[in-house]
């Protein structure tokens, strides 16, 4: 990719990296307050992995482009608490609903027939079945209204 | 504490939760007003969404026809099938009798299903390659819903309602 067509983007894979970071941080709140076994726990671990694999890949990229990684928080104020499964699956949808912008925005960013524009289209799918997944309705435009 | 932007999800304390979304590209992002700046490449990516859509809704059609148990589900998705027409810039009306669905209820289920998920994947490999940001993230998007569609169809061949 040349300079130019970099430059826009990278503040958007800064953008898309810092909401992984909370997506991290999100599903390990809900994995600690729930504990071990499950099937609340056992879907937040899944997607935990999911989340930290893509942060790793959005870093490693960033690192690629001359670019330093945005690094994580110390912490997050989580726009709910997380007490039960119920609360927890709340969140969840909400994590992954941020993320759908999120990648919808990459999409729309990312030049056509980039590694970042495929990134954000297949993670954007996954932000939105994933959603589904935790109890969120279908919609017909996931990440962008 | 984090003081990240709107546009993410885990804010400093007070931050609003669920404000308007501005994109990495400083944009409103908006499906309904349509994809602009199709240009002649990407229109031809919009077309073959407008085919898919045509065929999901009249196989859509055919199954609430069939299998009237199936409307208070398939409704909802095919609305939403209906909205991404509007967005793609295409008349929402069907024409002509729907195709008839396999008779027996779970097969014309995995039917759709099946036809929801080749849809789904080719809305992912056409959005690698429009020109226009606009356009991508429209297909991006309606192969999350696509995808959506899917899960939603497993459901309900699981239900065996």
């Amino acid at each position: 990719m040349r300079r130019e067509e970099s430059a826009p983007l990278l503040p958007c894979l800064q953008e898309v990296l810092a909401g992984e970071h909370a997506a991290l941080y999100a599903y390990s709140v809900i994995g600690g307050r729930l504990g071990p076994g499950g099937s609340t726990a056992t879907r937040a671990v899944a997607a935990y992995d999911v989340h930290r694999t893509r942060r790793d890949r959005l870093a490693r990229r960033l690192h690629d482009l001359g670019e330093r990684p945005v690094a994580a928080e110390p912490g997050y104020a989580l726009p709910l608490p997380v007490q039960d499964a119920t609360s927890a699956a709340a969140l969840a949808q909400q994590v992954e609903d941020r993320c759908a912008v999120l990648y919808a925005s990459l999409v729309a960013t990312a030049p056509a027939s980039t590694v970042e524009r495929s990134l954000g289209s297949t993670s954007l799918v996954d932000a939105a079945t994933r959603g589904l997944d935790w109890g969120a309705p279908a919609t017909a435009f996931p990440g962008v209204s | 504490m984090s003081s990240l932007s709107r546009r993410t999800f885990l804010g400093a304390a007070g931050a609003v939760v669920g404000a308007a979304v501005v994109g990495c590209d400083g944009s409103s992002p908006t499906a309904r007003s349509g994809p602009a700046g199709t240009g002649a490449p990407d229109a031809e990516l919009v077309a073959a969404a407008v085919t898919t859509h045509r065929a999901l809704l009249a196989s859509y059609g055919g199954i609430v026809r069939a299998h009237p148990s199936t409307r208070p589900e398939v409704e909802v998705l095919m609305d939403q099938l209906g909205e991404h027409l509007s967005a793609l810039g295409a008349p929402t009306h069907q024409s002509g009798r729907p195709p008839p669905a396999r008779r027996r209820r779970p097969e014309a289920l995995t039917a759709l299903r099946d036809a929801e998920a080749g849809a789904s994947a080719d809305r992912v490999a056409d959005s690698r390659f429009a020109e226009s940001g606009d356009v991508a993230r429209v297909l991006a998007s309606v192969a999350a819903c696509h995808a959506q569609h899917v899960d939603v169809l497993d459901d309900l061949l699981r239900a065996g309602r």
